[in-house]
């Protein structure tokens, strides 16, 4: 395995908590200790990547056993998101033969007694590596807040702004001495492009966005600028910014540069990485040359060098128009790629370190609509989970027989959220601090579904 | 009286009467022996609509017809067979009683389309035949007493349609079956006459049938003269049946099994010649291909490339397709409709779309749009006046159907209709070949997918979500 042996990694709280606990008022995100954060005098005004920490004036701090990082480290996170919401019917839940189950037929998996949807062969072909959560009652069908709900597994609060299930992964399963991004977000279509946000982390959290291409942008040196050059240059900053931070500014604000520079230059140095030319014909034939292909082939890339967490977004599943031609055209593409991962994962040794998780911001409605279409559900639908932490060949919950309702296991975007964390290994009641107020990392109610978890 | 040929008046055209259905019909066909149209769909039944709703008995033409033919010549085939078979005839039990019945004005309403005249709308529940299919039923078509149906269950299955009797039930395609046709005529075996291939793989030979029964088998075919049955699916190919037996001829192929971008496709519509020597068939990228059915070969292939939307940078999904397909009454031309360029992935808001070409040519001769109006699933040629077809269906293509130039004469092809729908509502456009956007634009209840014309008593019909819809066409 490339990358970061998981004995070799180094947490980077483990460090922070030796290196900085005691400094106080730095408002840096994630740099200090346990104990609770406070308001303080921070710095606003930076953003993107130069920001280097957390929401104006207020600190953040996480209470967490020291031997957490642990337990963590080598956990990675393959995030599919399929934007706009995938029809639980034509795909994890089918229902054949019902006025709303449509067209398609249900097909035999490798789990005795699971039929699947027609469209994903290759998917029934694994599903003993598999949970699927068919009872997931949500409440919310509007995308943005529904989007809102799933990715950050608790509802909206006006007072506070809470950090994405992504963001807090990586944030969680990043090496301390890595040089390659925390967090990596692929969303190259423009249907519900969402960032994901960082909430009360800050922005120093937010991922690498690669919304043109498969490989970031501006990372290359100037043309003419050699590396001893580029060194000199950046020593050259480095002793500058020193200077400025002594005489002029605070350590926070020069600390934040910093960070953003180390990340860039983490990221050059990582851009053979984003270059799928390095993989074989025959790997690169197996995933396929679709957009999905290309980006869970380079999730699998990033993965493996150490990347604790990419996030896939793939869009246009929002079929409120002729549902039935696009699911029949995005679950053959979704179903071959999503089977090529697992099973390379599985090969390469990674999987049972590598939560994979399908998600979508709600289902589709039982009632097939005017226009052959299915509208937003979020009453009854399925999500699926692979890999680390999650017990294969686990059919949670149920729907009725038309797929209206939960009629057992009724499962909340809490509840998913604790159950993805505990899968990583990350206690769902841990708690980060905005200011005097110790903040759980899953909702207080939450409660992971077990039945899903190894 | 109102002669034929003067009525259709797009913009007088108003809903009369609604015959609902519990689910979306996807398919009809005129049972004109039985005063009755017939519609299938999401829910695999066939329902039967009273024609005798409107217009009423009493407002009938004492006269009928003047002779001009009728708008869907296939579909209306039928016309003269056994007029007097039983109308309550079905096969469940449930009867049809409500074909014999006078229009009652029960439950009305007004048309949202009928607002000039605020005329009411009868409406009732279309009366449920029997079981055709275990899965959607895609396509209809009707030949003497003979019902054909296609269906997402991969089978064509026949059926007396005057009892209800299932006749047979065959394996036709390797995918979902989008669409049956019926030809015309049977046509000349004569490879010899066959227009020059362009590239295309030969027809292949027959494929057994399965389940296909022989043809004593059927009280309707006991003393049947030979007829075609043309079928399209998703194994992307087209393929030539005997409706005496239901014995595959000959497979018609061509058409990509995927997308140039690797994603799933849809060979969507077939249409036969009115010669019925010729079929053309379109797939969701915008290709049309027309074969010589007698030799398989290949008679023209072109691509419409502006009913395809595939974006790399935005949405990275195979869209649209030409949903409709239709020959002129000559033959002369292919008019193809379906969805423009898609801006809106999720409601498929993009423009209606026609086109017309000259398909020996592979020549676009016109192109339309309808901002916002989505998919078209039918389209129609309207025209009360025009030429009879030629005698001599096995000529070359170029002297068979007509004069390759009158399309662009308005005489000749006076309205080309088509339905469909989208977010903005379902829709029915009106279009001239002298205007790049329809005339005029009819709003039924629902998204249509099927559209028929008899404008011998000046009625367009509808099927489609919510059930059936008569409309007064002036």
């Amino acid at each position: 395995m490339a990358g970061h042996a998981a004995s070799h990694a180094f947490h980077r709280r483990a460090l922070l908590r030796g290196a900085f606990a005691g400094v106080a008022g730095c408002g840096v995100a994630g740099l200090s200790g346990a104990g609770h954060g406070r308001v303080g005098g921070g710095h606003s005004g930076l953003s993107g990547i130069a920001s280097g920490f957390a929401w104006p004036g207020v600190e953040v701090a996480a209470a967490e056993p020291a031997v957490a990082p642990l337990k963590l480290a080598g956990k990675r996170v393959i995030f599919l998101w399929l934007a706009g919401g995938s029809s639980q019917f034509e795909m994890w839940d089918p229902k054949p033969g019902r006025e709303t189950g449509g067209p398609f037929r249900s097909i035999a998996t490798r789990v005795p007694g699971y039929q699947i949807g027609e469209l994903m062969p290759k998917t029934a072909a694994i599903a003993d590596r598999l949970a699927v959560v068919r009872s997931l009652d949500t409440g919310i069908s509007e995308h943005e807040q529904a989007a809102d709900l799933i990715s950050a597994g608790r509802p909206k609060e006006p007072a506070l702004d809470y950090p994405e299930i992504g963001v807090v992964m990586a944030k969680e399963l990043a090496a301390r001495d890595s040089t390659l991004p925390d967090y990596v977000s692929l969303f190259t279509t423009s249907e519900g492009r969402r960032r994901p946000k960082t909430g009360f982390l800050g922005a120093k959290h937010s991922p690498l966005l690669l919304e043109q291409g498969l490989r970031p942008e501006f990372v290359s040196p100037p043309e003419g600028i050699d590396a001893t050059r580029y060194a000199a240059r950046e020593e050259l900053r480095r002793l500058m910014s020193g200077r400025f931070a002594e005489r002029r500014a605070g350590a926070d604000m020069v600390d934040g540069y910093n960070a953003a520079y180390q990340r860039v230059r983490g990221l050059m140095a990582s851009d053979h990485l984003f270059d799928l030319e390095r993989e074989s014909t025959e790997a690169r034939d197996r995933y396929g040359r679709t957009p999905f292909g290309e980006q869970c082939l380079l999730a699998r890339r990033l993965i493996e060098a150490g990347v604790p967490v990419v996030k896939i977004a793939r869009g246009f599943w929002d079929s409120h128009h002729d549902n039935f031609e696009s699911h029949r055209e995005l679950v053959p593409d979704f179903d071959h790629v999503f089977s090529v991962l697992i099973t390379d994962l599985a090969e390469r040794g990674l999987l049972d370190s590598t939560l994979v998780m399908v998600l979508s911001e709600f289902g589709r409605t039982p009632t097939i609509n005017k226009d052959m279409g299915r509208d937003h559900y979020a009453d009854a639908w399925s999500i699926a989970l692979a890999g680390c932490g999650v017990r294969g060949g686990t059919i949670y919950g149920k729907t009725d027989e038309d797929g209206r309702k939960v009629v057992d296991g009724r499962a909340t975007a809490w509840d998913l959220a604790a159950t993805l964390y505990r899968a990583v290994g990350i206690d769902p009641k841990k708690e980060y601090h905005w200011g005097p107020r110790p903040v759980p990392i899953a909702k207080e109610d939450a409660h992971p579904i077990e039945a899903v978890l190894s | 009286m109102i002669q034929p040929s003067m009525r259709l008046s797009p913009k007088d055209t108003r809903l009369v009467a609604a015959l609902k259905t519990p689910q979306t019909l996807l398919a009809m066909v005129r049972d004109a022996a039985r005063n009755r149209l017939l519609g299938a769909g999401l829910d695999g039944h066939l329902y039967a609509a009273d024609l005798a709703v409107w217009p009423p008995a009493a407002d009938m033409p004492a006269v009928p017809m003047d002779g001009g033919p009728k708008a869907n010549g296939a579909s209306n085939a039928n016309a003269n067979a056994n007029a007097n078979a039983n109308a309550n005839a079905n096969g469940n039990g449930n009867g049809n009683s409500a074909a014999a019945r006078a229009p009652a004005k029960s439950d009305t309403a007004k048309s949202d389309t009928g607002k000039k005249d605020a005329a009411e709308v009868m409406r009732r529940e279309a009366t449920k035949l029997w079981h055709l299919h275990d899965n959607y039923v895609a396509s209809l078509a009707l030949h003497d007493n003979v019902l054909i149906s296609a269906s997402f269950d991969r089978t064509l299955a026949w059926w007396n349609v005057a009892t209800g009797e299932r006749l047979r039930t065959v394996a036709a395609h390797d995918g979902w079956v989008r669409k049956v046709v019926i030809l015309p005529s049977i046509p000349p075996a004569s490879p010899t006459d066959a227009a020059p291939a362009t590239g295309a793989a030969p027809a292949t030979g027959a494929a057994p049938a399965t389940g296909a029964a022989s043809p004593s088998s059927s009280p309707v075919n006991a003393v049947s003269t030979p007829w075609r049955v043309v079928s399209v699916g998703d194994d992307m190919v087209t393929k030539v049946g005997d409706g005496v037996t239901g014995e595959w001829i000959a497979t018609l192929r061509g058409h990509a099994p995927r997308s140039p971008q690797g994603f799933a496709t849809a060979l969507y519509m077939v249409a036969a010649h009115p010669s019925g020597r010729f079929v053309a068939a379109a797939d969701r990228t915008g290709e049309c291909l027309v074969w010589e059915v007698g030799s398989g070969a290949v008679a023209a292939r072109f691509t419409a490339a502006d009913f395809y939307t595939y974006d790399t940078a935005k949405r990275a999904r195979s869209i649209g397709g030409i949903r409709a397909l239709a020959f002129s009454p000559d033959g002369t031309k292919l008019a193809l409709a379906g969805i423009g360029q898609v801006t809106n992935v999720d409601g498929f808001v993009g423009p209606a779309r026609l086109e017309l070409w000259d398909w020996q040519a592979a020549r676009r001769d016109y192109a339309g749009q309808a901002k916002h109006q989505a998919i078209q699933n039918d389209v129609q040629f309207v025209a009360p006046a025009t030429p009879p077809m030629p005698a001599n269906p096995s000529g070359s293509p170029a002297t068979a159907v007509g004069d390759s130039t009158a399309a662009s004469a308005d005489p000749i092809i006076p309205w080309i209709v088509t339905a469909g729908g989208g977010d903005s509502g379902g829709n029915v456009a009106f279009w001239k070949t002298s205007d790049s956007a329809p005339v005029h634009l009819a709003k039924p209840e629902g998204h249509a997918h099927q559209l028929l014309f008899d404008l011998d008593q000046g009625r367009m019909f509808l099927a489609g979500h919510g059930g059936f819809q008569i409309w007064r066409t002036y």
